[in-house]
């Protein structure tokens, strides 16, 4: 699919006609830059509605009403219809496409009426023929473009601003948006809908099944789950409101620094304190690494640590044990000398000879031992084998426990460094009045940050342990249930239905399984691309994993998802949303519909935004993007400039309030206002 | 004979369960691990107390086969029931040994908290906001191990 131009007439803030040609081809990057509240997600807008119809997007609340219709024509036309058309044309697989769009407006008083009309399209077909007749059958019209691009995918191609936050933000959006992405993707929205009934089913039969039995133990084991898994929703709600708080707290710490950042005193020694927090990131990480080497050692050899000097004794005993019955004679033969007091080896009579009777009875009890030899071996060569090792293991231990206290001890001289440098730029903060509030508020937001990951982390175990109890619970319930003779053929039901849920929930697992490794390959490898060089040895590979989070593993295979900025967050965003639409798209090389991205840049560093505008293109056949002034100032658009990739490039102008303009301008001309 | 590759339950006390829950959970310590470690120093120590209302059980067959020397050796070393290693086909000799196993356990736990864990346990539970304990059991059991025990 490939856009060609959208022609707008009334629509939102562009009052008139207003065009926008997209660049195609080996100029493939189409600019719409404006300032905030210019209109550029009208753009957004006007795009959906073309292609689908849509009038709300991703960010509108559903229930709140979107106007269409120009403000400023419907109030100097009062009490007159105003038309407002969209007009898209695209190509795909050598077909055009031209679709029309109409609202009416009317405004009586301050009230405005608005309707949506009818739709036409237009199809020229691979020889230049069009049809005689327009398609003005809605579903038809929905058919076919959905046929282009499904409407359910269309959010892999097509990213309002809020999507690349959400995704770049608290861990339960994000699982429900790549959830979302892989059912989606593999069409098994259904599969996930059978799912979600059996579940329903299961507990309201339950629950049925509980009341209707009068069994108290059942009902107070099910009041039990109720109460726990009351509970555990609460935690959950907790957790995820302390992460929301964490992750806005993280941006306003990061905000705050910028600002103090534009102090060049200030700016020198933040740039020593962040290279500081990367060292001591570092050796946490290498501390965290060390302290798993250190379990390793304390379950597989703490206590022959303990029991060393009791094994020597313990080992010649058993030593003794094995020798005392070394003369082994089968136990029939034993056996019938006995009976018959006569040696059944040597014809000895047993009843003269009381001496050799004594033996032979004392070969039958040490016999016994016999059965113990696998036993006794496999004790003694377990003593034998610690004590081959005991040196190496010892120096081992002694090794590893140094090693973790010099890269404590080194953390806590990193820290130091640390709280020097947060010192001088207070210092230089105070020296300078305006300074000195962002310097007390960022104080404050730190120490609100510790103490949200103190309970975010305290919220986490309380979470696990009544997860626990809920599972034995349930099993008790289980078990109580199947021990009720009365209901027997209830429990029965119950099962069936746990069973179908589970092989449907298998089967969902294996589809969204294949499709978590291939995105987190694709994902992995564009983000390779993307990101700026140095950070690229730091992250080893974005990992989709089994509850749908996005974990960023490091070059030491330790999750450090927690540890990147928000910044790179958000490139790990771009790349998911970038792989999604690599995948939907067919998975080959580039992706041949246009990627469409309103304010991607956000808060990305000038660094990663230089990668993500050199390489972008070079993934897409057409890359459509929204950008307000901060994320274009002179530096990145000499970088746009300077691929040789912009074809086009307009620029919304505010005439009035309600009235914007969508200006072309050419591409070597300057357009950026911020430095 | 090999009585402890059966499937016979060890309990750990309800008095220390939230150690064990907090080792499992955080360090990834499983029961068999921690309770081990705590019936040997029990052991060594000689303290053995009895574990009173029970708490977290597994099964003897989770130890593996080192493990189960270590359990082995410290009945076969114990005043009571040890040096007769006949008796384990006896009925009452696995009863018996698991049950010393469990009080070596509880006296072994008793002496981590009074000599690791210190204030960091507050009677009934650790300190969670702590994250070191597996170095400092290891460096307790390493330094105790080098002493010379005159």
């Amino acid at each position: 699919m490939k856009l060609i131009e959208i022609s707008l007439n009334n629509f939102r803030q562009f009052y008139g006609k207003q065009k926008i040609e997209f660049a195609g081809g080996d100029e493939n990057i189409t600019i719409v830059f404006g300032e905030n509240g210019k209109g550029k997600t009208g753009i957004f807008r006007a795009l959906m509605f073309g292609l689908y119809g849509s009038t709300h997007i991703q960010q509108d609340n559903p229930k709140e009403k979107i106007h269409l219709v120009n403000f400023l024509a419907m109030d100097r036309n009062p009490n007159m219809p105003i038309d407002t058309t969209v007009k898209l044309v695209f190509e795909h697989k050598g077909r055009k496409y031209e679709i029309n769009r109409l609202a009416r407006g009317y405004k009586t008083g301050s009230e405005i009426t608005e309707k949506i009309m009818d739709a036409e399209l237009n199809i020229t077909d691979e020889q230049g023929n069009y049809s005689a007749e327009p398609i003005t059958d809605e579903n038809e019209i929905k058919n076919i473009l959905n046929g282009i691009l499904d409407e359910s995918i269309k959010d892999f191609f097509l990213f309002d601003a809020e999507k690349i936050e959400t995704l770049a933000k608290t861990d339960a959006q994000v699982k429900a948006e790549v959830k979302n992405g892989i059912v989606k993707l593999l069409q098994i929205d259904k599969l996930e809908g059978a799912i979600n009934l059996l579940k329903r089913l299961h507990s309201s039969e339950k629950r049925r099944i509980t009341s209707s039995s009068h069994n108290l133990d059942l009902t107070r084991k099910q009041n039990d789950i109720d109460t726990l898994t009351e509970d555990i929703a609460n935690i959950q709600e907790k957790m995820s409101l302390k992460e929301e708080n964490k992750v806005s707290c993280a941006l306003e710490i990061e905000r705050i620094e910028a600002q103090l950042a534009e102090n060049e005193d200030v700016k020198r020694i933040q740039e020593k304190l962040n290279a500081e927090k990367d060292k001591k990131n570092l050796h946490v990480r290498l501390a965290k690494d060390k302290k798993n080497e250190i379990k390793g050692e304390l379950i597989a050899n703490g206590p022959h640590l303990i029991m060393k000097d009791t094994y020597y004794s313990v080992k010649n005993y058993l030593d003794q044990i094995l020798v005392d019955q070394k003369d082994l004679i089968p136990i029939e033969v034993i056996e019938k000398s006995l009976k018959d007091l006569v040696c059944a080896c040597c014809g000895n009579d047993l009843h003269e000879n009381k001496d050799h009777l004594n033996h032979i009875e004392l070969l039958k009890n040490n016999f016994k031992r016999s059965e113990l030899t696998p036993l006794i071996t496999q004790i003694t060569s377990s003593i034998h084998d610690y004590g081959l090792e005991e040196d190496e293991i010892l120096s081992s231990i002694d090794s590893k426990l140094r090693e973790f206290r010099e890269i404590k001890d080194g953390i806590e001289e990193i820290e130091r460094e640390i709280d020097r440098y947060s010192v001088d730029v207070q210092q230089k903060a105070q020296e300078q009045e305006n300074l000195k509030n962002l310097e007390v508020t960022l104080n404050d937001k730190k120490a609100y940050l510790r103490e949200l990951e103190v309970e975010v982390e305290t919220l986490k175990i309380q979470m696990s342990e009544k997860e626990k109890s809920l599972d034995a619970l349930e099993k008790e319930f289980t078990r109580l249930l199947r021990d009720n003779e009365s209901l027997r053929i209830d429990s029965k039901i119950l099962q069936y239905i746990e069973t179908l849920k589970e092989r449907f929930e298998a089967v969902f697992k294996e589809y969204s399984d294949e499709m978590r490794s291939k995105l987190t390959a694709e994902t992995t490898e564009i983000f390779k691309t993307l990101i700026d060089r140095k950070d690229k040895d730091l992250v080893k590979r974005i990992d989709i994993n089994e509850k749908y989070e996005i974990d960023i593993m490091g070059w030491d295979n330790i999750n450090i998802t927690q540890d990147i900025s928000q910044g790179q967050r958000q490139v790990v965003a771009l790349s998911f949303i970038t792989s999604l639409a690599k995948v939907a798209a067919g998975g080959s090389e580039d992706i041949n519909f246009p990627l469409f991205m309103d304010t991607p840049f956000g808060r990305i560093s000038g660094n990663n935004r230089d990668h993500l505008i050199d390489n972008i293109p070079n993934l897409t056949s057409q890359w459509v993007l929204l950008l307000t002034d901060t994320e274009l100032s002179r530096t990145e658009e000499m970088r746009f400039k300077s691929t040789g990739k912009l074809g086009k490039w307009y620029k919304l102008d505010q005439i009035e309030p309600g009235h914007s303009d969508i200006v072309e301008i050419q591409v070597n001309e300057t357009m950026s206002t911020r430095g | 004979m090999d009585f402890l590759a059966d499937q016979a339950l060890l309990y750990t006390s309800k008095q220390y369960e939230e150690i064990y829950f907090h080792f499992n959970i955080k360090f990834e310590v499983k029961y068999q691990d921690l309770f081990l470690l705590c019936a040997s120093l029990g052991f060594k120590k000689d303290r053995k107390k009895p574990i009173g209302e029970r708490g977290r059980e597994f099964r003897t067959n989770y130890l593996n086969t080192r493990q189960k020397s270590t359990a082995y050796s410290i009945i076969l070393s114990d005043g009571e029931l040890g040096k007769n290693i006949e008796a384990f086909g006896e009925n009452e000799f696995p009863r018996k040994s698991r049950k010393r196993l469990e009080e070596y356990a509880q006296g072994g736990m008793e002496i981590l908290i009074e000599d690791v864990f210190g204030r960091r346990w507050d009677g009934n539970q650790l300190d969670k906001s702590y994250s070191e304990y597996e170095v400092d059991l290891l460096s307790y059991l390493y330094s105790d191990s080098q002493e010379v025990p005159f």
